[in-house]
């Protein structure tokens, strides 16, 4: 009997032994691609993050061609193809990114506006062709920017731009839907802890292995030689409500951080020269990049999407009407940054935030 | 009425197996130890080699040089040669690395700073060359950057 006993034991023991490491595994997995006009790195850990990481890869790939402008038989590039002529039967993702970038037009009053696209190519800024056009040239392209004159037909699933000329560019939302899928994927595989950098677009899964929450740079607008390429450490935690679809399933919470600013693509030749930054984030009403003085944005919410159209919102809308904006809306928290180096918080990132670069005050 | 013939055929068939091998169960259990060493010795394997500090510079997903860091090396330069004249210049000290010069239109790697913990990158999008560094380094005092 006790021999029994002890063979019981001892097969259990090693039998545990053996498995027990791939059970409770937290070893990470990435995955790293070229897509969406950016470098895409997806991290994520336990037995099932291979798996998730391939089926999140392809959809990328596959939200890349409904919506890249670049691909000429995309939804997108139909879209603008049809401008004035007929509504375009697309995809539901299309669909609905289409329908949420108009959502917050009407909620920033039209600072933020995917039919952008015309001023865009006719600035051509992070290409070679980039260059400063005459105002003339501008005003003449100006009256097809307006995000109303997107019509959508939700049974017939169809988009049409009611003018010749129009162009939709989802470049400053898709990135964010794309996130939210990979987030939404790997939820559905019961991914406990994920890291998500998509070009700079950060949305984290849980925690870090260890418990602790994810901690994020918030990048450095003006990095000199040899400073730190960030200024700011945010945790990745929950600063307001939970989504309900993640209470109490034991399903880990998304938080993205996104930001927006004029340091990522400019016309560099120019600003060497004259010292003026024309950046790639454009005023609809003006037709010009930006110039409310601040020079970078940060937006942490539970919806990358929604990080993403507002961080770029609060750059065109200003200090001080953006922060009412960010504050105004529950379970969100973002910062601005001005061209003097000060650091605008909203209410419930004060607490929050560790700043590295004493060369940034921050504004109470 | 047949199903009860096979299962006590099946029970019988075990009960003469165990008798049969039982002088095996020994060796069973030496196996087991065995495999589990080994699968030990393979970690402690593994562990090492991802030891080295390295900076890896990809292009188009493709590894196209791995240099040491060490901590007695000589700074240098690496030019990356991206085709029809496009390049990278990409600096190399002991403890990081930085991109120091690209004729690519938006120069983003060129102002990303100096790179020195594993996991972090420096990506040139126009021309898909990314610089990483992996290996054994202290711990990133940030996750990742937003930006």
């Amino acid at each position: 009997m006790i021999k029994k006993m002890t063979q019981f034991t001892f097969v259990t023991l090693a039998v545990l032994m053996l498995t027990g490491c791939a059970v409770q595994s937290d070893e990470a997995y990435t995955k790293d691609l070229f897509a969406l006009n950016t470098f895409l790195s997806l991290r994520a850990y336990g037995d099932r993050a291979q798996q998730a990481l391939e089926m999140a890869s392809n959809r990328i790939r596959e939200i890349e061609n409904n919506m890249s402008i670049t691909i000429k038989d995309s939804d997108v590039a139909q879209i603008n193809a049809n401008a004035g002529i007929k509504p375009v039967k697309v995809q539901e993702d299309t669909f609905y990114v289409i329908k949420t970038a108009l959502y917050f037009s009407e909620l920033t009053g039209g600072k933020f506006d995917i039919t952008i696209y015309p001023i865009a190519r006719l600035w051509g800024i992070g290409t070679e062709y980039a260059r400063v056009p005459d105002v003339a040239e501008i005003q003449k392209i100006l009256p097809l920017v307006n995000f109303r004159n997107v019509i959508l037909d939700e049974e017939n699933m169809t988009v049409f731009l009611t003018n010749i000329g129009m162009g939709i560019d989802l470049g400053g939302i898709a990135k964010g839907y794309a996130a939210d899928e990979v987030a939404r994927i790997f939820q559905e595989a019961r991914i406990k802890h994920a890291i998500i950098n998509m070009g700079g677009s950060i949305t984290t899964l849980g925690s870090r292995p260890d418990g602790s929450s994810w901690r994020i740079g918030v990048r450095n607008p003006r990095v000199q030689n040899g400073d730190l390429e960030y200024m700011a450490i945010v945790s990745s935690k929950d600063y307001g409500v939970i989504p309900q679809s993640s209470q109490g399933s034991g399903v880990s919470p998304a938080i993205s951080i996104l930001s927006a600013g004029d340091y990522e693509r400019y016309i560099a030749d120019v600003y060497e020269e004259t010292g003026i930054r024309y950046h790639h984030i454009f005023d609809p009403f003006t037709g010009f990049p930006a110039d409310t003085g601040i020079i970078a944005t940060t937006v942490i919410s539970h919806s990358a999407i929604e990080a993403d159209a507002l961080s770029t919102a609060m750059l065109i809308m200003g200090v001080e009407e953006g922060l009412l904006m960010i504050n105004g809306i529950e379970g969100i928290e973002g910062l601005a940054i001005t061209s003097d180096k000060k650091v605008f918080l909203s209410e419930g990132l004060v607490d929050h935030i560790e700043f590295t670069d004493p060369s940034y005050s921050v504004v109470p | 009425m047949k199903y009860k013939m096979t299962l006590d055929s099946i029970i019988s068939s075990l009960k003469q197996a165990r008798t049969i091998f039982k002088p095996w169960d020994t060796l069973v259990y030496g196996l087991v130890i065995v495999i589990m060493l080994a699968g030990f010795v393979n970690i402690r394997i593994m562990m090492r080699t991802g030891r080295e500090r390295l900076a890896i510079i990809e292009m188009n997903g493709q590894i196209i040089d791995t240099i040491s860091l060490e901590q007695n090396m000589t700074a240098k330069e690496i030019r990356i040669d991206a085709g029809e004249g496009s390049y990278n210049i990409v600096f190399i000290g002991y403890d990081f690395v930085e991109v120091l010069e690209s004729n690519c239109p938006d120069q983003v790697c060129v102002g990303w700073g100096r790179i020195r913990y594993a996991g972090q990158t420096i990506v040139c999008l126009p021309f898909k060359i990314v610089v990483r560094i992996v290996g054994q380094t202290d711990q990133a005092p940030v996750d990742d950057i937003t930006w």
